[in-house]
């Protein structure tokens, strides 16, 4: 008797501790049929298993346990021809698409959760949409067999902000998209962090990219500003920090790039500046193909890199950059070296040509190649010629607050322990 | 006598078919390594893809017909062994010469050109049929085409 007692009980006890899900009565697309035009649609805890179609204003909200799965290549999720649609709080997991939206304006969608997605969300013809503290999470294997994590196409007036996206093909791909903005969105392991092709009035500020194959690939795409991103550990075989590629009127301001294959690759760029930019560290820091006169590279700081420019012999403005292996010195103290610097060498220049040569970088000959270079490089007066090279860095270290109260405590303790022994030794 | 001149003759014959006309044959496409040559995008819609072969036995890769038309305006004719792109299934490989080609705008290729291959014009005629829209290409058309010029 005593022993089956004890079976109902921890039988109870079993019940109590697994959680339940919610038992549900109708599916999710009964309940968003049922929900009236512009009214919300609160979720609870439920677990729905089925693909759902939008065509009404709505608001759905979900809680922490709100999970959406696919049960077939349809997205989970499929707006169309909706004028007003926010979603919230829901997690979208193991499915082939999580959602898509197509000729609909006012689409917002907020602490949405998509794990182990092929892609997150793919946008058609959408205006005013705002895409905000998403977490997207791809599936595993190699970038060629995954989807983007968020696809825009088509679209205006898009903002989106906080997203944190990874092992996806291109964290956010957009194409013929006017006025977006891309802000503190965390974006790694993937093909492209973001991917602009043919895209308007665009800016990224804020972004962390890391380990994709290239942070910011931005192609036939104009007025675009990004500034303030990190890009770093993008160095992987054809990786970089940005590639800018076919693009006018880019404004590149500010950034971090740090242990990047190559940080800026810039082809066929025209009207376009970068500025103030930190290169830490990086393989090759700048590289210039096809670019012209009207393209500045101005004032930002090359520390670290092998390679700090090269190009393919065309011409651009390289003007008051800080370099970490300028030789010359500042006579009259402006601030500004009293020679040139030239980042002509012939190695860089081969480098362009044939990628392949970056392996043999650091090695004995393209060492005492480099030197030779520096000689003889006095004369140049063209080619990668920054005739007003900085004496110091324009680089501001943030140094963060790192008083850590335990080590603090700690340290003070050795410090009285040592007395201690010491004034014992004395005693003694 | 007589067997010496014919194996004499054989020799020739085979040393002069080696320096004859090779037959140039796509390579296949690593998406892990292939870089577009004239983008630097990866090839991973493989297939849109086009190859270049070339006649010191190099291969250029190229993710979109319009970049493979904008390599080939630049280069040394003499360079060039065949070029190739993929057909509209995405299976096959074919002469960009002789290819047929459809373009419209709301086709999507790699970089967004529009412009799709077909084995013969009569497959790429069906296509537009289908479709209700598209506009038939030939290679000499390519020439003289504006690439991406639609958005």
């Amino acid at each position: 008797m005593k022993r089956v007692l004890l079976l109902v009980i921890l039988f109870i006890a079993f019940m109590l501790s697994v959680p339940q899900a919610h038992a549900k009565t109708k599916t999710l697309q009964q309940l968003i049929d049922e929900t009236p035009e512009n009214g919300t649609l609160q979720l609870s805890n439920v677990l729905y298993k089925e693909n759902v179609v939008i065509h009404k204003n709505i608001t759905i909200k979900g809680t922490e346990h709100t999970v959406l799965e696919s049960l077939n290549q349809k997205p989970v999720i499929q707006i169309e021809n909706a004028e007003h649609v926010s979603i919230n709080n829901v997690t979208l997991q193991n499915s082939y698409l999580g959602i898509t939206g197509e000729k609909s304006q006012h689409l917002h969608f907020e602490n949405l959760h998509f794990k182990n997605m092929r892609s997150g969300i793919q946008l058609y013809n959408t205006n005013n949409v705002t895409l905000k503290h998403l977490k997207i999470t791809g599936i595993q294997g190699h970038y060629s067999n995954k989807g983007n994590g968020i696809a825009l196409y088509n679209s205006a007036n898009v903002k989106v902000q906080g997203n944190n996206i990874q092992h996806v093909q291109d964290g956010v791909y957009i194409e013929s998209v006017n006025h977006i903005s891309l802000s503190e969105n965390k974006i790694d392991n993937g093909r492209y962090g973001i991917h602009f092709m043919y895209t308007k009035n665009a800016q990224a500020t804020g972004n962390t990219f890391k380990k994709n194959v290239t942070g910011i690939m931005l192609m036939m795409s104009q007025n675009v500003k990004m500034y303030d991103n990190h890009l770093y550990d993008q160095n992987g075989l054809n990786a970089s920090g940005m590639t800018l590629f076919q693009s006018k009127y880019i404004k590149v301001f500010a950034n971090i790039f740090q242990n990047n294959r190559t940080a800026i690759s810039a082809q066929n760029l025209t009207n376009s500046t970068m500025k103030n930019n930190v290169l830490l560290m990086n393989q090759s820091a700048i590289e210039l193909i096809r670019s012209n006169e009207k393209n500045q590279v101005k004032r930002n700081n090359f520390i670290g890199n092998i390679v700090n420019l090269r190009s393919d012999g065309t011409g651009s403005q390289i003007v008051q950059n800080y370099y970490d292996d300028y030789a010359g010195i500042d006579v009259n103290n402006d601030g500004i070296g009293d020679r040139n610097y030239v980042a002509l060498q012939s190695f860089g220049q081969w480098m362009v040509r044939q990628p392949a040569y970056q392996y043999f970088i650091e090695s004995p000959s393209v060492v005492l190649l480099n030197e030779i270079d520096r000689q003889t490089n006095i004369i140049e007066k063209e080619q990668l010629v920054d005739q007003e090279p900085l004496m110091q860095s324009t680089m501001t270290i943030e140094r963060k607050n790192t008083w850590n109260f335990w080590k603090l405590v700690l340290g003070v303790g050795l410090v009285f322990t040592i007395l201690w022994f010491w004034r014992k030794e004395i005693q003694g | 006598m007589k067997k010496r001149w014919l194996v004499g003759i054989f020799a020739i014959v085979l040393c002069l078919q080696a320096c004859g006309n090779k037959e140039y044959k796509p390579r296949k496409i690593v998406s892990e390594t292939d870089i577009c040559k004239i983008c630097n995008m990866s090839i991973v819609h493989k297939e849109y893809a086009g190859e270049i072969a070339l006649k010191n036995g190099d291969y250029e890769i190229f993710d979109d017909l319009g970049c493979l038309v904008e390599y080939m305006k630049d280069m040394d004719e003499d360079d060039l062994g065949k070029a190739f792109i993929k057909d509209k299934s995405g299976k096959k490989w074919l002469d960009v010469k002789t290819a047929s080609y459809v373009y419209d705008k709301d086709i999507w290729t790699p970089m967004s050109y529009g412009v799709i291959a077909f084995q013969t014009k009569d497959e790429a005629k069906k296509y537009i049929e289908k479709e209700g829209k598209g506009e038939l290409l030939s290679y000499s058309d390519l020439d003289t085409f504006k690439w991406g010029v639609h958005h």
